[in-house]
């Protein structure tokens, strides 16, 4: 079963559209959502969530359509957003109250051994806290219910560098299981890199590619040589090329490239980058 | 929806200064209409001062994420407004009774019109609150300070101040699909938060 199932979504605002949006993730993977900031990614989860309605298309979540019974689909579903909206006046402890009566699976045992793991006092108001502290509580809370589907918007930004690993091997643990997956959206590609199966590219409302980390990394590498030696290749097997103190960094489709000429590895960040430039459709 | 009341619930009932002042308020209401007037006037506000909060604090995007609709989310509002009035006139009912006032035909009047003060407001601000967001809350509230006293020109007798009391509670009934529409309005527009 698919986690994740849109068809043809799309969302249209003043000056915005968001979509058609074609996006398939299996169960027990990670999906990183990549885009700049604007580019439509937290209108997509709004769109998923049915916080927002689309004017067209269809989604699915864990093999339910998203119209038909959203309350109880909700049950299954964690969600952390870029902000965590609870009232400055609760505390971790009340929150779990409140939190007891609003999920039918709630777990008090799990999310105080969260709460302890992330090192969060029971008894400070929510105000109190700084902005990671807000967003490990909001970890807390999502992963408390045992939800088999996570939704992360931005969830990551506000992180230091140690909590955010922390948080991208809670993830990776979380889809050992394999009814579970992920969907992480972010504009910080290096978490994303580390822990995510598949990749998808948005940009201006437009999903310029959804496709396997792997293969794209398999697909595309980086070449450095000679200005001379990017003349061996054929047009099409340049992506972007950028001129350095010592030749010439390119960014090609290794399929297309002559043997014997040594490829680099390609960061996901600048494939983006090159792909966001060109507007191109990955197949 | 369980859920939700009980956040209302923890945020109305923490801010003992304001049960204060409405018990203070109440216990000088025997003799004193504008007193009473104005215990009505804090509790209709309640409702508007919680939907306030929510919008600011981003509660409003986030209890989407969770089991819950906007139709949860309306009609928590609206159980709420309906729970403080209900909580008003119980604390009316008591301090009259303290005083050994004539449970009768004066506090039918003063209930029918407490009815028609808090409620008939809430129906018209609660709406406008929840098409328009937070920026209409303070209108709101000024529309309902301007409203309250009209309970002061209702009919003298009980049978037309019951019947205006039964129009007030109609009109807050009507107003909640109303509410509900137009939130699922706002959201279609580009949210609520």
């Amino acid at each position: 079963m698919n986690a994740i199932e849109i068809q043809n979504l799309q969302k249209s605002y003043k000056g915005f559209t968001l979509g058609p949006l074609d996006l398939t993730l299996p169960s027990g993977c990670i999906l990183g959502l990549i885009g700049e900031n604007g580019a439509g990614k937290s209108t997509a989860i709004k769109l998923m969530l049915d916080m927002v309605t689309p004017d067209q298309g269809s989604v699915r979540l864990l093999g339910q359509d998203n119209q038909r019974d959203i309350r109880a689909l909700k049950e299954d579903i964690g969600v952390v957003l870029d902000e965590v909206g609870l009232p400055g006046y609760l505390t971790p402890r009340e929150v779990g109250k409140i939190m007891h009566s609003v999920f039918r699976n709630w777990d008090g045992a799990a999310y105080e051994g969260y709460l302890h793991r992330f090192n969060l006092p029971e008894g400070k108001r929510f105000r109190t806290f700084s902005k990671g502290m807000k967003m490990k509580l909001g970890f807390a809370i999502a992963l408390s219910h045992h939800p088999k589907l996570l939704l992360l918007d931005e969830a990551t930004s506000g992180l230091d560098p140690v909590v955010r690993d922390e948080v991208m091997d809670l993830l990776m643990e979380f889809t050992r299981d394999e009814d579970h997956a992920v969907l992480l959206s972010s504009h910080i590609v290096s978490d994303l890199e580390k822990a995510c199966d598949y990749i998808a590219f948005l940009r201006q409302g437009k999903l310029l590619l959804c496709q396997e980390k792997d293969l794209l990394k398999a697909r595309y590498g980086v070449l450095r040589c000679a200005r001379e030696g990017l003349d061996r290749l054929e047009t099409g097997a340049v992506l972007s090329k950028r001129e350095t103190a010592y030749g010439v960094e390119a960014i090609v489709e290794r399929d297309r490239v002559p043997a014997g000429l040594e490829l680099g590895a390609v960061d996901i960040e600048q494939l983006f980058v090159v792909m966001a430039k060109q507007g191109a459709k990955g197949a | 929806m369980k859920g939700l009341l009980l956040k209302d619930a923890r945020q109305i009932f923490r801010a003992w200064y304001f049960w204060l002042i409405q018990v203070i308020l109440l216990l000088i209401t025997y003799r004193s209409e504008f007193a009473l007037s104005t215990a009505c006037y804090l509790i209709a506000c309640v409702s508007l001062a919680v939907l306030s909060e929510d919008e600011q604090s981003r509660w409003q995007s986030y209890c989407l994420t969770l089991p819950c609709t906007k139709v949860d989310y309306v009609s928590g509002k609206y159980l709420l407004q309906m729970l403080l009035f209900g909580i008003l006139l119980v604390e009316m009912a008591v301090f009259w009774l303290l005083w050994g006032a004539w449970i009768g035909i004066g506090l039918a009047y003063t209930l029918i019109r407490t009815m028609t003060a808090v409620l008939l407001p809430m129906a018209i601000c609660l709406p406008l609150v929840f098409r328009f967001g937070g920026k209409a809350v303070a209108d709101a509230c000024i529309l309902a300070a301007v409203m309250m006293p009209f309970s002061w020109f209702l009919p003298s007798d009980l049978l037309g101040q019951t019947a205006f009391a039964l129009v007030a509670l109609g009109l807050f009934g009507l107003s909640w699909p109303l509410s509900v529409y137009w939130y699922k309005l706002r959201w279609k527009r580009g949210g609520a938060a």
